[in-house]
């Protein structure tokens, strides 16, 4: 008798454990898994791997990071290469260049726009990982390698900031916010209190700088796995 | 339409098809899922990621259950996966936590039930709190535990009981709400 009143007992008073909303926000889910597979149709790379895509669409908090963030090291190297080539090519007087309306050059300064565009969101992807995973691990030789990546990124954070990329102000305020967060990762002592830590902690929390990443990155583009 | 010949459909890609079963099945996932994680955005990421992994698995749907216990399956080994990779990340700020409050929270002095029992349910083992969950919380059969957790019914009624033996022990305080 005393087990079933404990039994009844404990449901009624369980039920407040993580009770579900009473409204399920079916069409916004809706409306992120239709975007998800049909990114998946149009892009190659998703049909390569689909899921490290799709996870692409459903925030990705929870996936697996800490295997990530070489790759992030590798793409911050080759973005930074990148921009690196096309200011090179561009050259130092590109400034002062005549404008010469044209069909062309129209054509060039859409695709010019669009290879900053992939750019800009490779590299917030990249600093993405490397944020998370800086919050989440907090072992001094991850952190150390973190710091490494921080010091790239940092470097491709600022070429950004100074390329049409930044010519969206939204994005030219997140690079802005990013620098100063990087900026102190890259100056953190591994083996700082961890009130120096939780600083760059709060800075990141402050500044909404995970969120604001996370909206910039849009849906269909594959963070990698 | 039958739920098989839907599932036909949505395996040609027919989106209304997709659409009609994710109507028949989202409220079920999301509660699941929302069990587990206890946090909306959490909850809404497992759902989308159970559907968007069933829909691309479907042609290897293999008729051996029902779709909708195919699809629990899928979203609580989301659901779990994704609440351990949280867990692990944030192990450490919650031992800092806690390590802050040590001595200053007394068994006795703690008169929240609620507050009480929720700590006891997630000081469960994980096995026997996904168990408790479904059933007392959800209304699971045993037999869908078992079929969605790829275990025996008999495996899922005794991680059950175990699971309210340990509360009880555990809420030992309370023991007067309960016999009264």
């Amino acid at each position: 008798m005393s087990e079933e009143k404990f039994e009844a007992w404990l449901k009624e008073n369980a039920d407040d454990y993580h009770r579900p909303p009473t409204n399920v926000p079916r069409e916004e889910m809706w409306e992120t898994i239709a975007r998800a597979r049909q990114a998946q149709r149009l892009s190659p790379i998703a049909e390569r791997s689909p899921v490290a895509s799709r996870r692409s669409h459903v925030s990705g908090r929870w996936s697996s990071i800490a295997g990530r963030w070489p790759m992030a090291v590798a793409a911050t190297l080759l973005i930074g290469a990148g921009i690196g080539l096309g200011y090179w090519m561009r050259g130092p007087s590109a400034e002062q260049a005549p404008v010469v309306a044209s069909l062309t050059s129209a054509a060039d300064s859409a695709i010019s726009s669009a290879t900053y565009d992939v750019a800009s969101v490779a590299h917030l992807t990249a600093v993405e990982t490397m944020l998370t995973s800086f919050r989440g691990d907090q072992q001094t030789e991850t952190q150390a390698s973190l710091q490494r990546l921080a010091r790239d990124l940092l470097a491709t954070t600022r070429l950004l900031m100074d390329s049409p990329a930044a010519e969206d102000a939204s994005r030219r305020q997140l690079l802005a916010d990013l620098e100063y967060v990087l900026a102190q990762i890259v100056v953190l002592d591994p083996n700082a209190p961890a009130e120096d830590r939780a600083m760059v902690d709060r800075a990141i929390a402050r500044e909404q700088v995970l969120t604001r990443i996370r909206s910039s990155i849009p849906a269909g583009f594959s963070r990698g796995n | 339409m039958s739920e098989s010949q839907l599932v036909a459909r949505a395996i040609e890609g027919d989106q209304a098809a997709q659409r009609a079963l994710y109507d028949a099945h989202v409220d079920r996932v999301y509660r699941l899922a929302y069990r587990v994680a206890g946090d909306d955005d959490l909850a809404r990421d497992f759902t989308q990621e159970a559907f968007i992994r069933a829909f691309d698995r479907l042609p290897t749907f293999r008729r051996e259950s029902s779709f909708g216990t195919w699809l629990y399956t899928i979203a609580m080994s989301v659901s779990l996966n994704g609440i351990r990779s949280i867990k692990r990340l944030r192990t450490r700020e919650v031992s800092i936590d806690a390590a802050e409050s040590l001595g200053k929270r007394d068994r006795h002095a703690d008169p929240d039930l609620k507050d009480r029992l929720k700590r006891a349910i997630e000081d469960l083992p994980p096995g026997y709190r996904t168990v408790f969950l479904m059933h007392d919380l959800e209304g699971y059969t045993h037999e869908e535990i078992g079929e969605v957790l790829g275990i025996q019914s008999g495996t899922s009624k005794a991680q059950l009981f175990r699971a309210r033996a340990r509360l009880r022990e555990v809420l030992a305080d309370f023991a007067g709400a309960w016999s009264a």
